[in-house]
């Protein structure tokens, strides 16, 4: 079926869910109107389920109701995705009861039913299509990149059957020309050691990049036993070494035996073995990633490389990539991940079904929600918490002293509670650390602001409208937002932004990194400059910004370096360890009055913490209780 | 479904009782469907495949199937 004649205007909804990262998007004769994931409203990380808040929110926003859509597309092909688990449970029989048990009662009850429960949750009764996982993938990264004609590589854990695919994108035209199948997944591989390492899948692999530059590879051979990569890129897996075809769980005992080592139980203490497991597995997967590009570009030559597919979300490798020089320019899909597929899966349908004409390329991903200051101060007005109303300039000039350290010293910070032993595997019992936490000797932190404003972001990173800002040039800052704000692990870095006519002075990149997708060495000569952002490799996950992509956090940046000399500052997301972002004012305000950040901008508004109180280490667990670790 | 009491008692009685006596059949058919269909099948694939002595693959690469006109009304 095809729309010859389009209904003006045309609204495609795009939507994913029931396996992680639930997202809908709404597009407007092809433009994106607005996207956004169901976690955020949930407050559940990670959410899987049908994405009702997230499609009210886009609907609301167009301001139409369902009937007014011209079609609905989901992510993935269902009916694909089960002959994929009954063919696998077929050959791993009598293995595999307990999973087949789950897995048919998720399947029974709700994932064949999705044309159902799409059509009755929006009482919609218009066309409903289904694109490929991988397909949506390919066209989330290719439709945005603005490029003409670009090679194209998607790599994720598994779709229906494809775990990584080759294609090209010319024009309008996107075809996918070559597949590798479940379950040789090299994003399978990776959360299969993630889990191996004691952290949680589809949700940690991050942190286990950030582990990696704290090891050696010293377990390249172990590493080669777990999978062969061919000569044309493709690889297989050992099967002999995971279980995720028949299990309950990634990895078993034959890993173990592998690696002399049982399986880390989470937030138990890590140790030189596994930091350099981490580094091993980061080494491969670069190695494996490049030789799949070289692969691509010789089927389909182009001077553009588009990627996406969670293994996408990796930064270290996609840094490998831009510095090969394979290509002269790359796009990373920012929401390269599952919630991404429900974007790429309406872009798809627009351009084939609706036969649209190519967006521009995809310059910012503030898609989601944003709130008036009117709004901001009724949430203030009705809590009773005291704040001051700022001009634009004021506000800018205002926050940009606070990172600089030119307001008064917000004061001792009070003693750490349970809830910080209780998270952090590297500090659990060392009370020598635990004095450094408090700033007891060495230099005390500077402030830290959660930064409040415009439309929130899509896909997992927070690129300056739902972040926590400080100081790069201060080293406590890093383990003040760490241990005391975000309750994380201590060995994880935090990221840069940089204006983006500076990025070359400070970092070795010489081009834009809008989305924080790729990871560059610090100028020797800059290391100690900004220690905060620098990781122990003397790598950073670079964000630049420019005015035209986010105004005001462009100005703040540029008003900061005026006072210090320095165009960079820390940023990191709005939330503590296991929350999604904050999406609302009143999430900001909670995780504000529930950690140690010193101040909050929200719009035009800002609240001091000295004048509010920090609050208490019993509410401070009980906030964080709410939050399961991820 | 409003009742009066006892008749609400005995309803959500033997609701609960309901849900519980689902949910242990619905495992005992799901292991017969296990045993007897699952199983059935994948010895009769082992069997074809030990006859056949399918040789490996060379390369993990494979073709993704044609594209057909209106490929994305459906599910598969």
């Amino acid at each position: 079926m095809t729309h010859g004649t389009m209904p003006t205007p045309t609204y495609i909804l795009g939507i994913s869910c029931f396996y992680h990262d639930s997202a809908a998007c709404l597009l407007k004769d092809g433009e994106i109107l607005f996207a956004t994931q169901e976690e955020r409203y949930t407050r559940k990380k990670h959410d899987e389920a049908f994405p009702k808040n997230a499609i009210d929110h886009a609907l609301k926003f167009a301001g139409i109701a369902p009937e007014d859509l011209s079609a609905i597309v989901f992510y993935e092909k269902p009916l694909l995705k089960f002959e994929r688990i009954l063919r696998t449970y077929f050959k791993v029989w009598p293995r595999g009861l307990l999973s087949y048990h789950r897995a048919m009662q998720e399947w029974m009850t709700k994932k064949l039913w999705i044309p159902h429960i799409i059509r009755k949750e929006l009482q919609y009764k218009g066309p409903l299509f289904f694109t490929e996982h991988h397909e949506s993938h390919a066209s989330s990264a290719y439709f945005c990149s603005g490029f003409p004609d670009a090679t194209i590589v998607t790599i994720d854990g598994v779709g229906e059957w494809a775990t990584t695919t080759i294609g090209y994108g010319k024009g309008t035209e996107l075809r996918l020309t070559e597949e590798i199948r479940f379950p040789n997944s090299l994003g399978l591989l990776y959360s299969a050691l993630t889990y191996y390492l004691g952290f949680k899948v589809n949700s940690a692999e991050y942190k286990v990049m950030g582990l990696a530059p704290y090891g050696e590879p010293r377990y390249r051979d172990q590493m080669r036993r777990l999978i062969d990569v061919k000569e044309d890129g493709s690889f297989a897996l050992n099967m002999e070494y995971f279980t995720y075809e028949y299990g309950l769980t990634m990895t078993g005992k034959k890993m173990e035996e592998l690696f002399g080592e049982p399986t880390r139980k989470p937030e138990s203490p890590l140790t030189q073995f596994h930091k350099d497991v981490a580094r091993s597995l980061q080494e491969l997967t670069n190695e494996v990633m490049l030789q799949l590009v070289k692969h691509a570009k010789k089927l389909h030559p182009s001077d553009h490389l588009c990627l996406a597919g969670g293994v996408a979300l990796n930064c270290v490798t996609n840094g490998k990539i831009l510095k090969s020089g394979l290509f002269n320019d790359i796009f990373i899909q920012p929401a390269a991940g599952d919630a991404g597929g429900a974007l790429g899966a309406a872009l798809l349908v627009w351009h084939k079904e609706f036969k649209g004409e190519r967006i521009p390329k995809m310059e910012h991903v503030f898609l989601g929600n944003e709130y008036a200051n009117t709004e901001i101060e009724t949430l203030l007005k009705e809590q009773n918490i005291p704040y001051d109303v700022l001009s634009d300039t004021e506000l800018i000039e205002r926050v940009a002293g606070i990172l600089a350290n030119e307001a008064p010293h917000p004061g001792p910070l009070p003693p750490l509670g349970h809830e910080l032993v209780v998270r952090d595997p590297e500090g659990s019992s060392d009370p020598e650390r635990e004095a450094e936490w408090r700033g007891e000797g060495g230099n005390q932190p500077t402030a830290v602001v959660g930064w409040f404003q415009g439309r929130m972001e899509f896909g997992p990173r927070s690129l300056g409208n739902r972040s926590i800002l400080a100081d790069a040039r201060n080293k406590e800052s890093w383990q003040k937002v760490n241990l005391k704000i975000k309750f994380r692990e201590s060995f994880r870095p935090f990221a840069p932004t940089v204006l983006e006519e500076k990025v070359a002075e400070w970092f070795d990149l010489n081009r834009e990194s809008p989305y924080m997708l790729l990871v560059a060495d610090v100028h020797p000569d800059k290391r100690d400059r900004i220690p905060a952002v620098t990781h122990v490799d003397g790598s950073a996950r670079i964000q630049t910004i420019r005015r035209d992509q986010n105004p005001r956090y462009y100005d703040l940046i540029k008003a900061f370096e005026k006072r210090t000399g320095c165009p960079v500052i820390i940023n990191t997301s709005f939330n503590v360890r296991g929350e999604p972002i904050v999406e609302s004012p009143k999430d900001a305000l909670n995780c504000f009055l529930h950690t140690q950040m010193d101040y909050l901008v929200m719009g035009n508004c800002l609240l001091e913490k000295k004048k509010i109180g920090q609050g208490t280490a019993v509410d401070r667990g009980e906030y964080l209780k709410k939050f399961s670790l991820d | 479904m409003h009742l009066p009491p006892p008749l609400s008692w005995l309803y959500a009685g033997w609701m609960a009782f309901s849900h519980v006596l689902g949910m242990i059949m619905s495992k005992i058919i799901l292991t017969l469907l296990w045993i007897a269909g699952f199983g059935s099948y994948a010895v009769i694939l082992t069997i074809i495949h030990l006859i056949r002595k399918t040789p490996p693959k060379t390369t993990c690469w494979q073709i993704p199937p044609e594209e057909f006109e209106g490929r994305l009304k459906y599910q598969f």
